[in-house]
């Protein structure tokens, strides 16, 4: 242990970029997540049904999803911190725009639109930075970041639900929007794209091991790189893991709220499901990039995608309120591992090559299968009047995906010559 | 484990980024035209016991013949 403490130094700068990634990546996953809180106080206001609400879901996705590898490109054009700022912009207006709807297409817009962008312009650029401050120990640093990917839904879920409560839905976005900007734009000042911006080094680096992949790469060599990437298997096998990791998870994310009202439990219960998964996923979130580095990203990739597509079998026959909370806390171990170690599957396999635009095709494969999955509950509900049908599609995405793994290469080698 | 899973190699090789890709994106299509499907056949019940010509959306005649599918 003790070994282990005087590895690590708290004082450099990088861990003030993992805080700051990881304020931005709470904002940027609460979007997505607090939606099911929003889904019934619309059926009730205007008497929309949860199928054309959950297509604003699906749309926000699509457009997140659109946008990521433009994000990704934006990163390399103009600097990770200014597409993050250009985020926050659009998260502003989003909300606000939101407290003022009364038609379901200001909806898709604002919702589907502008936070679809925004989502991925706070998202995207993230992991990038982390990982340009991270030579050492990046399983660490991520994993500390993608943990706020969880702590950002559970404590938003449940802000929201009392906000509604006190304030109404409408006055609850505006003072939300409101904080919420001022809060990112404090901490975006802070950021910096690269430790050289500042004249450091990235954290873990050794000026006496320094060696020929420790160099910047030329607009050239990033194009030829990036084109070679193009061509190999687990590129594609990637973006088709999170796509089908994502149709998985999203389903019992956009679903479990209405799952649990309609088996007779109250609001504030059903929401208490999705935060409980939520924070429970902060552990795996955090564990998993740090086991990822050290043993190999393919198991812990394999665990998580294959146990969340056993775990959610659960739910078939949960009609009491412990066997969905019993559901929440084994499902949410594998659910918070499912993205958590594509940060180092990438350095793993793609070394320290920029990894903006790899990323982007990821997280664009990502908002497709949030998509997709976000419509089927609403869809499926609607004509069977049961949920088991999106249940069990959740379950066959996700062992899909955890099959594909077994085709990557082995990680312990780069799959580029950088 | 991670010595099993890293070394574990299946084949083919060649090309499955790509095969598993097309499978993926071939399922999905499905799976929505079988919902479409669905819903068409909901609504056009709907309407037979209305009895009235209410609201038939462009693609419901297009995909209604695909309904024993649901």
């Amino acid at each position: 242990m003790k070994k282990i403490i005087k590895n690590h130094n708290i004082y450099h700068y990088a861990w003030v970029i993992v805080l700051i990634c990881a304020v931005v990546q709470m904002v940027g996953a609460a979007i997505r997540i607090g939606f099911g809180v929003l889904v019934d106080p619309l059926v009730e206001i205007f008497g929309w049904s949860s199928g054309s609400i959950g297509l604003a879901y699906a749309f926000m996705s699509i457009i997140t999803a659109f946008s990521s590898p433009i994000a990704g490109f934006l990163c390399f054009k103009i600097g990770c911190k200014k597409t993050m700022i250009w985020g926050t912009i659009l998260f502003f207006i989003g909300m606000i725009w939101i407290s003022q709807i009364s038609q379901i297409w200001e909806l898709y817009v604002s919702y589907g639109l502008v936070f679809g962008v925004a989502q991925s312009f706070l998202l995207v650029p993230a992991v990038p930075i982390v990982s340009n401050w991270f030579d050492k120990y990046l399983g660490l640093g991520t994993g500390l970041m993608m943990g706020a990917w969880s702590l950002g839904p559970a404590i938003s879920v449940q802000i929201l639900a009392i906000f509604f409560e006190i304030y109404g839905w409408r006055d609850s976005f505006i003072i939300i929007g409101i904080t919420g900007t001022l809060v990112l734009l404090t901490f975006l000042f802070f950021l910096k794209d690269t430790p050289n911006e500042i004249k450091k080094f990235p954290y873990g680096f050794s000026v006496k091991k320094k060696n020929k992949k420790d160099r910047n790469f030329s607009l050239l060599e990033q194009k030829n790189i990036q084109r070679l990437i193009y061509k190999k298997n687990e590129f594609w096998n990637l973006i088709n893991i999170h796509f089908l990791g994502c149709v998985s998870h999203s389903i019992i994310l956009v679903g479990i709220i209405p799952m649990g009202i309609n088996a007779g439990l109250s609001s504030l219960s059903a929401a208490g499901i999705l935060t409980t998964l939520s924070v429970i996923s902060i552990f795996s979130r955090i564990i998993t990039p740090i086991i990822a580095d050290k043993y190999g990203s393919k198991p812990i990739m394999f665990f998580s995608l294959f146990g969340q597509g056993i775990g959610v079998l659960i739910l078939l026959n949960a009609t009491e309120a412990w066997e969905f909370y019993t559901f929440a806390v084994l499902w949410a171990i594998p659910y918070g591992g499912e993205g958590a170690a594509f940060p180092i599957i990438n350095r793993q396999y793609f070394g320290k090559f920029p990894i903006g635009t790899t990323y982007g095709w990821q997280i664009f494969g990502a908002g497709l299968g949030m998509a997709l999955g976000g419509i089927l509950p609403g869809i499926i509900f609607d004509l069977n009047k049961s949920y088991n049908l999106a249940i069990i599609l959740s379950a066959l995405f996700s062992i899909f995906a955890s099959i594909i793994i077994l085709f990557l290469k082995n990680t312990k080698k780069e799959i580029i010559p950088t | 484990m991670n010595k099993i899973s890293e070394n574990i190699k299946l084949s083919p090789r060649r090309n499955n980024g790509i095969t598993f890709m097309i499978i993926s994106i071939i399922f999905s299509i499905l799976l929505l035209i079988y919902l479409s499907a669905g819903i068409a056949f909901d609504r056009s019940i709907e309407r037979a016991n209305i009895g009235q010509e209410a609201e038939k959306q462009w693609w419901e005649d297009q995909i209604l013949y695909i309904c024993p599918l649901h």
